[in-house]
């Protein structure tokens, strides 16, 4: 959306920070640190050390992503100061405590050698990195939706489809990881996995339905997604790839197909990737200037 | 260490902080300000606090870029010649640096033989661009008047303000322009013209006192093609084709003279030509013995001269029989031939709605308080709180000298003229710095007719009207003694009339400063002709444009305003001091850091060229009854070369302040004149220290109309008087020009650019002036260039949204403006509601494609691509452009007019 | 004590001096601005009016910025001010997003005013006198270094020029009015009083210190 100099904050301006150049690595960030929650709940649900592993690293690449969003990462120690009032200092904490807790907690497993009757002392740290996993899933939802400006993010239901895309694609991970190491309880995560792509989808149409009862800017946000210059990237990567071609791949495909279910979950993860890109990229700020 | 007075981060080494007075150069306001200089480096430009002259502190945008003017690594350092022998619009002239020597030398051997065989043959003149209008009199115009060339082009031809304005406040206030009393009036009315809002004289006091007069609630009216600037601040817009503000004011007229009823009859009877008999030949009746005009007392039922001591009362209406002759008084002529220009004919021409001007006129009427008075200081003065003005774009057209003094009628019939509230021309009277009675200048009455004539050299008179002459320089002003500015001899048709006139001589050398005689002129297809003709070309410039790229031969690279020192801030009070009863301030222009480089003062660079050519002592000699000329008694008048009722100045009557011998600097002159104006106190050190010295104003000086004996021509007897004498010497030149135009009766003519509208050219053109630039020069200027960006009207094209949609056009569109003519010119497209819907228009003088001016190069558009230069296009009685063009509008795949532009 | 400002729309012309005099007075690189002037259009022709807006932080007294700011750098000082510490901002620009009114900006690369020209004496000095520190947010600051320093030597900011901020002091029509908010008699509350002045787009909810008086 090409906005004029003259127009900036005179027409509906779109949130720039977090959408062009090294500032949109940040969505790559949140996009990291979503499925890293959501695999590492769902991973804790099924037991599945692999998945808890997978999303240990995720949440690393989300550290790294964030740093390099920064234009001074040296001083990123920083940004643990002020939890009280920002939502950027919880995400750090929770990212750094969750990092610390699942490491050890998967330093016990491996050096325990993840046996049937869990490690007490696993278990604490399994939960406590349970809980910081969903703080990491969800804070960026509460991020974004902290921004009262931009009225297409400033809803109750941000977090809520931040975290349901982070455990959709979770889920979709832990799918195909058990497929891949022949878990168990396969068909059950099979059926999580369905569903959630399934309630994934409806939160997205009820955050952009809510979205056009919020003000014309927000209106026009919706429908920079649905049929303006987001609309290739939502209905083609975020829904059909990101969605349709992978629920047809899970209703479809079984336990002895690793591989269509890793497809699977790369798509889901791109459109993941998708969604919170051009969430920030269809936001815009409403003008100063009275109509 | 506490820093106050800027913005400090930290403990840097601050060696040095100054804060030096002088005038900005911004534009031609030259607004008094406070520069502040740290360890040798200029940091901030701010208005001067406690001076009328300007902002009282504030400055606008163009005063602060300043800075990065001064700056500019692209600026001229060295005298340069032209090694490439091509000239044209985008030739690189291959500069090689000179020595100032070499230069001045090889430009006095040739000014040394032009001078002996016809100093006719050098074409001098510029325009007051990035503030070097102070030195238009001192420097190049008495160079020019002492060498003897009656050849004086300014760029343009008033192309940027107007010859119609500049001939009409001439005539009606001594003065340039025009201005309300904002102080003191409740009721404005604007026609094509943006005072207070942008203004090539952006000029601080308009602003604040405009401001001033919104806040307090005044209703300003403005007629205006586009709602941007004027039209952005009033409290009514009225949207009127270009043109057609004559039709609407006198529209106005009729109705306040023939339905209200409503007119100021003693301002008439006693300041005006009304009350002068005319008779069939539409010439005053006059005394046999004195040549006077005459009038017709009706208490003693007998016509006397019209400064008679004994007349009981003065007859403006009625019709009289003087020695067997039928006459009238001009009054009753005014008036009934007002009476056709109905508001539906207004409405037609103008597509104005007839009860909007109804209603306007009733309005003013209203607020003209016409009979009321206001005490100030004491005394007693006619209060008239309405104002109407008009500056460049009313009267740019071939009606310009009609339209502009149809507007002076709607002031001069509620006699609200230099009266409190009233239309205030830009000083014409000054008594005189109180401690020693100098630095005067006092209005009078010419011997003849009794008719206001300045009490300083001024372009515009005319009093005494020239005899018309066959032209005998390329300027032809003789031909018209009303043309203010002409555009010859830059134009199409010159070389017919000048062929006609059997060529007497050709230009051998013209000598230029500060103007961009390519982009701020009309078409550079045809002004590069003329140029290109020219062997010799040397500019004066600070800064690299396409006037200097593609024709001089030498350029010499003059000081900025922030370098140099200047003695006036202008012509004369009467260009741009304060107005009512702001204070009197004489300012002065000095360095603020020293001129880098080999940079010099042009002035001095003349003088040294005087020096060389053996003129210096004549100069000497001008300049001293220049300078007396403001000592308190009027010794010249008129344009620079006339005097007051005799050909040569007595010598006996100017005051020696510089010897014939002497060569002094420009420092040490100025030195001498501001002790001969104001005492032995108030020297070149004190000036330095003080930026300027003021005192207060008297409000007779103020409001002068009634304390000085003299009248305004509501009825322009003298057009009628000159007229067969123009046409007679015109056939010799073989000119035409639109003769119905020569009459006595203010009327309304259709200009130009309404013939030339049709249905595939179907759109008036028009530009503009921007707060944000003057002239050409200031988007080179890197934060100017950054705010225009940043604006939707500067750098683009605008239209109707109504039109450009049925035109399929969209904002940001790459469009193509084209003229009958097949001139193009590009830019972006942005729709406006505030436009009429059959204009596009462009702001200020953009469009740059010099190499030497990066910053500026591509950026908006350049109108005057699209204007003709001739005669037709010009007003036939003032010789004001016509700057509106028709045009046809479609995308544009590229820029045309930068095909062929070196990069 | 709580600086705030109110302007006058009927005053403003829409000259830009205050953006020039902002960019001046704190050496500003190219490209960035701490305040602007918003142009617009009211109505349809032909009854139509120009909107012109000059427009700066809003130092709100409940800043979205400051809350947003995850180091603390972005803070808020006794007297309202709200300034940026260079040396704490990670340049995680949530802050500038944070702001409804975007008058933030980041200074990410640096330019020459004249590119490719080297810099200009102008700046280089104010290289020294006013360093901008790259990869972090500004913004502005109400011109605290004036009114500090003006506050130390007995002047009165909003009334002493040299106290005052630039852009307040360089206004050619007198339309910025600068001034304590706290005190009820301060000469800023009696212009916001009389002429009925209301705050800029109360319904961000971040309680500006900016009146607009039409």
């Amino acid at each position: 959306m090409d906005v004029k100099p003259y127009e900036f904050m005179v027409k509906e301006t779109p949130a720039r920070e977090w959408s062009e150049g090294m500032g949109s690595l940040i969505a790559v960030a949140m996009f990291l640190g979503g499925v890293s929650g959501g695999l590492y709940l769902t991973s804790l649900y099924f037991n599945n050390v692999w998945g808890m592993f997978i999303a240990w690293i995720f949440a690393l690449g989300m550290g790294l992503f964030d740093m390099a969003h920064l234009s001074k990462p040296f001083r990123a120690w920083r940004i643990a100061f002020r939890p009280g009032s920002s939502w950027i200092s919880r995400g750090f904490i929770f990212v750094i405590l969750f990092i610390g807790a699942a490491g050890i907690q998967l330093l016990i497993n491996l050096m325990t050698g993840n046996p049937a009757d869990i490690n007490p002392a696993e278990i604490f740290f399994r939960v406590v990195a349970g809980i910081f996993a969903f703080g990491v899933a969800i804070y960026s939802g509460f991020v974004v939706g902290f921004v009262n400006g931009v009225k297409f993010w400033n809803s109750g239901i941000m977090p809520i489809l931040f975290v349901v895309a982070g455990v959709t694609g979770g889920a979709s991970v832990l799918l195909a990881t058990a497929a891949y190491t022949s878990a168990g309880d396969f068909s059950t995560i099979q059926a999580m996995a369905r569903f959630m792509l399934v309630f994934y989808t409806i939160v997205i149409f009820v955050h952009l339905w809510i979205a056009t009862y919020s003000g014309p800017v927000a209106r026009d946000s919706a429908r920079m997604l649905v049929k303006g210059n987001l609309a290739g990237i939502f209905w083609v990567i975020i829904i059909l790839i990101g969605v349709v071609v992978p629920l047809i791949f899970v209703f479809t495909a079984g336990a002895d197909s690793p591989i269509i279910l890793m497809l699977s979950a790369a798509m889901v993860l791109l459109g993941n990737l998708a969604l919170r890109y051009s969430i920030l990229r269809a936001g815009m700020y409403t003008p100063l200037v009275p109509e | 260490m506490v820093v106050t007075g800027m913005s400090v981060k930290g403990n840097p080494e601050i060696k040095e902080d100054v804060w030096i007075r002088t005038t900005c150069g911004g534009c031609y306001g030259t607004c008094a300000i406070r520069v502040h200089r740290v360890n040798g480096v200029i940091v901030k430009i701010e208005g001067e606090p406690d001076n009328d002259f300007g902002a009282r502190g504030g400055l606008c945008a163009k005063g602060e870029a300043m800075i990065q003017a001064l700056y500019d690594p692209n600026r001229y350092n060295y005298p340069l010649r032209r090694t490439n022998p091509e000239k044209g619009l985008f030739v690189d002239p291959k500069w090689k640096r000179i020595s100032w020597d070499e230069a001045l030398t090889e430009i006095a051997e040739r000014l040394k033989k032009i001078r002996k065989e016809n100093p006719n043959k050098l074409l001098h003149g510029g325009t007051p661009s990035a503030g070097s209008g102070p030195d238009l009199p001192l420097g190049f115009g008495v160079f020019g008047a002492v060498f003897g060339t009656k050849n004086w082009y300014i760029g343009g031809a008033g192309l940027h303000c107007g010859s119609g304005s500049h001939m009409g406040a001439g005539l009606y206030h001594a003065s340039w322009s025009i201005v309300p009393d904002w102080k003191y009036c409740n009721y404005v009315i604007q026609m094509g013209s943006n005072k207070g809002t942008a203004s090539g004289h952006s000029m601080g006091f308009n602003m604040r006192l405009a401001a001033d007069a919104r806040a307090r609630g005044a209703k300003i009216v403005v007629f205006d093609p586009i709602c941007n600037f004027a039209g952005g601040k009033a409290t009514e817009w009225i949207p009127l084709l270009p043109g057609s503000d004559g039709i609407v004011a006198l529209s106005m007229v009729n109705i306040l003279l023939n339905e209200l009823n409503v007119y100021d009859v003693e301002f008439i009877k006693k300041k005006t030509n009304g009350p002068y008999l005319i008779g069939p030949d539409q010439l005053y009746l006059r005394d046999k013995a004195t040549g006077k005009p005459l009038i017709w007392d009706p208490v003693e039922n007998k016509a006397k001269v019209f400064n008679d001591p004994s007349i009981k009362d003065f007859a403006i209406l009625g019709n009289y029989t003087v020695n067997g002759v039928k006459c009238s008084p001009a009054f009753q002529l005014v008036k009934d031939h007002v009476k056709q220009y109905t508001p539906e004919w207004a409405e037609q021409e103008s597509t104005v709605p007839a009860a909007t001007i109804r209603r306007i006129a009733r309005e003013y009427a209203e607020a003209a308080q016409v009979g009321t008075t206001i005490e100030i200081e004491g005394e007693k003065f006619p209060l008239r709180p309405v104002a109407c003005i008009m500056f460049r774009g009313g009267q740019g057209h071939t009606n310009s000298a009609h339209s502009y003094t149809a507007m002076c009628l709607l002031n001069a019939i509620v006699g609200a003229m230099d009266v409190p509230g009233g239309t205030l021309g830009w000083p014409a009277y000054v008594g005189g710095y109180p401690e020693t009675g100098r630095f005067k200048v006092i209005p009078y009455p010419d011997s003849r007719d009794g008719m206001l004539t300045a009490g300083t050299f001024m372009e515009h008179g005319p009093w005494p009207v020239h005899e018309p002459k066959v032209p005998s320089d390329m300027t032809m002003k003789e031909l018209v003694p009303t043309a203010s500015f002409s555009p010859q001899p830059v134009t199409s048709d010159f070389d017919k009339y000048w062929n006609k006139l059997g060529r007497p001589y050709e230009i051998e050398m013209a000598m230029i400063f500060g103007a961009n005689m390519i982009r701020s002129s009309q078409s550079r297809e045809i002004t590069a002709e003329f140029w290109k003709k020219i062997p010799f070309i040397v500019t004066f410039n600070i800064l690299p444009n396409e006037f200097c790229e593609g024709f001089a031969d030498i350029v010499l690279p003059d000081c900025h305003p922030l370098e140099a020192y200047c003695l006036f801030s202008s012509h004369g009070p009467f260009f741009n001091h304060p107005i009512g009863m702001e204070g009197w301030c004489f300012p002065i222009r000095q360095p603020v850091v020293q001129p880098a480089y080999e940079r010099r003062n042009k002035v001095e660079v003349l003088w040294e060229l005087a020096d060389r050519i053996g003129m210096r002592e004549e100069m000497n000699r001008y300049y001293n009854v220049y300078f007396s000329s403001f000592g308190g008694e009027p010794l010249i008048s008129g344009d620079i070369n006339s005097a007051r009722g005799a050909a040569q100045i007595d010598p006996s009557k100017a005051v020696t302040l510089i010897k014939p011998e002497e060569k002094i600097t420009y420092a040490e002159m100025m030195d001498r004149v501001f002790k001969y104006y104001f005492g032995p106190n108030h020297d070149l050190k004190y000036f330095s220290e003080n930026g300027s010295l003021q005192w207060k104003k008297k409000a007779k000086e103020a409001y002068w109309r009634w304390h000085v004996d003299v009248r305004i021509p509501i009825y322009l007897e003298h057009i009628a008087e000159i007229k067969p004498k123009v046409m007679e010497a015109a056939k010799q030149a073989g000119v035409e020009l639109q003769w119905e135009q020569f009459t006595p009766l203010i009327s309304y003519f259709k200009p130009q650019i309404a013939k030339e509208v049709n249905d595939e050219y179907d759109l008036y053109s028009f530009s503009y002036r921007d707060i944000l630039h003057n002239g050409t020069y200031t988007m080179e200027m890197p934060w100017l260039d950054e705010v225009s960006r940043m604006n939707p009207y500067t750098y683009n094209i605008t239209m109707n949204a109504e039109t450009a949609k049925k035109k399929g056009l969209k904002d940001g569109d790459l469009i193509c403006l084209e003229s009958r003519r097949g001139r193009k010119v590009t830019g972006t497209l942005k729709t406006m509601q505030g436009q009429h819907p059959k204009t596009v228009a462009i702001a200020a003088c953009s469009g740059a494609w010099a190499k030497g001016a990066p910053i500026a190069f591509g950026k908006g558009s350049n109108y005057n691509i699209l204007l003709e230069s001739d005669f037709d296009h010009a007003c036939p009685v003032c010789w004001s452009q016509e700057t509106a063009t028709a045009v046809k509008v479609y995308k544009a795949d590229r820029r045309y007019e930068y095909d062929g532009v070196r990069r | 004590m709580r600086w705030g400002m109110a302007i006058e729309l009927k005053r403003c012309i829409g000259c830009y001096a205050c953006v020039l005099a902002c960019k001046a007075e704190h050496f500003l690189p190219p490209d960035i601005f701490w305040n602007r002037v918003l142009i617009g259009e009211k109505g349809k022709y032909p009854t139509v009016s120009k909107i012109i807006l000059s427009v700066r932080c809003n130092q709100c007294a409940n800043p979205k910025c400051v809350d947003a700011c995850p180091t603390g750098a972005t803070q808020k000082r006794e007297d309202g001010i709200v300034w940026i510490d260079e040396d704490k901002c990670v340049g995680c620009r949530y802050c500038m997003v944070a702001c409804p009114y975007q008058m933030r900006s980041f200074y990410e690369h640096e330019k020459e005013y004249f590119p490719g020209q080297g810099l200009t004496e102008h700046e280089k000095i104010g290289r020294i006198l006013y360093p901008h520190q790259k990869g972090v947010v500004q913004k502005c600051v109400f011109c605290k270094e004036r009114i500090d320093a003006g506050l130390a030597k007995g002047l009165k900011p909003g009334v002493d020029r040299d106290a005052s901020p630039a852009c307040q002091i360089i206004c050619p029509t007198k339309a910025i009015h600068f001034g304590d908010l706290d005190d009820p008699n301060s000469e800023i509350n009696m212009i916001i009083q009389t002429k009925k002045g209301h705050q800029f787009h109360p319904e961000f909810d971040t309680d500006p210190s900016i009146y607009y008086i039409d």
